[in-house]
């Protein structure tokens, strides 16, 4: 089992899309996924078509056991739903002993159960976000390509490692770069300055698209709503290969991470 | 972490050499941009081929006062005709290709092949036009 986190400090990067849509497309691909959502929007079961449930707070609050908590979304797709409560939940860790480990504890007890779990976490630095950074295998951080990104990047970056300092945390998986606008110079350059910082951990760009955001209103994954979309196959080239889309993501962390 | 990486990923890339070829497009006159579009139009392919087999074409063309893409385009028909016809077979030349995340495999040439390109090569060079 291997546990990626899902994090921006930054709001509206994209960040519950790539969970959604990265777990259904590994789910689909017949793999075990548990999806965990840290944000108070509860966006995640939102865009399953599911109902918010205050999951993550009986979970950490009324410390009932996660596999009474998960909610099946598809076939091989779990969720822990998360709604307004969530709030309650990291109010109550404050006053907590070993708060960080609040996660890392709980999904030891469900060691097995799944292949892989994404946590997708709420736009700030808060103890639910440190937690998530102590549980996590791989830390997977979308960004849009505009000139706050790499400095929203880099604060992640900042609090992974201050976890290692603690002998905590998992590596640093990459930088996906969402809302990709092949025409606009901005996208370019930033893209650009993305590379020269990370280097090849700068993952192939998810391009803007309609699609992607008309999904979630209809409680649908793209792969349901629209799989030959840009967003998922990627921008076309002149030849027949594309590049980027979330196929090419779940392709790669199916390679690189669970095969 | 301001240091230049060494690698960058393969997609990423190739959006980055598109983008500065747009962002050079947007610079041109529209006269160097109907030249572009002219230039682009024609069909042009860039492969990595061995040393050998780009000499080889290299002594054919000249051999035979034509150009080097002729020549490439005549010898390729001929090798798309032996695989339409199953002649040659490209599965019994996989190999897996480990340093790239983009393909699977590579088709490896065999050296008794390659050989034959060498000594034909050396026939030419010897043999006057």
């Amino acid at each position: 089992m291997i546990v990626v986190t899902i994090a921006n400090q930054k709001g509206g990067v994209g960040k519950t899309t790539t969970t959604v849509t990265l777990g259904h497309g590994l789910a689909l691909r017949g793999y075990r996924v548990l999806l965990i959502d840290l944000d108070v929007q509860g966006h995640v079961a939102y865009s399953l078509g599911m109902e918010k449930e205050p999951g993550l707070y009986q979970l950490i609050v009324l410390e009932m056991p996660l596999h009474k908590l998960v909610r099946q979304a598809r076939p091989n797709l779990w969720i822990l739903p998360a709604d307004k409560k969530t709030e309650a939940a990291k109010r109550a860790l404050t006053s907590m002993n070993f708060r960080e480990r609040v996660l890392i504890n709980a999904l030891e007890k469900v060691q097995g159960s799944y292949d892989v779990i994404f946590i997708d976490c709420a736009p700030s630095l808060d103890v639910l976000h440190v937690a998530a950074l102590v549980a996590t295998d791989w830390l997977l951080i979308p960004t849009k390509l505009d000139h706050l990104a790499i400095d929203g990047v880099n604060e992640i970056l900042r609090s992974l490692a201050e976890v290692h300092q603690a002998g905590l945390g998992g590596q640093f998986y990459g930088v996906l770069p969402t809302f990709y606008d092949r025409v606009t110079t901005e996208t370019l350059e930033q893209l650009r300055e993305l590379v020269r910082i990370f280097g090849d951990k700068v993952l192939p760009p998810i391009p803007v698209n309609t699609k992607l955001r008309e999904a979630p209103l209809y409680g649908q994954t793209i792969w349901e709503y629209a799989p030959t979309s840009r967003g998922a196959c990627g921008i076309p080239t002149k030849g027949e290969e594309r590049l980027g889309g979330y196929t090419a993501l779940v392709e790669r962390v199916e390679k690189e991470l669970l095969q | 972490m301001t240091d230049r990486p060494a690698s960058v990923d393969p997609a990423v890339a190739a959006l980055l050499r598109e983008g500065k070829k747009r962002e050079r497009t947007r610079r041109m006159t529209p006269a160097e941009r109907k030249k572009a579009k002219k230039d682009a139009a024609r069909s042009k392919a860039t492969y990595d081929l061995p040393p050998e087999i780009i000499k080889t074409i290299n002594a054919v063309a000249e051999r035979e006062k034509c150009s080097a893409s002729s020549v490439a385009a005549f010898l390729l028909t001929y090798g798309i005709q032996l695989l339409a016809r199953g002649s040659i077979n490209p599965a019994s030349h996989k190999r897996d290709a480990r340093r790239s995340i983009r393909f699977e495999y590579t088709l490896e040439i065999d050296e008794d092949l390659l050989e034959i390109v060498r000594n034909y090569l050396s026939t030419l060079a010897s043999t006057p036009a």
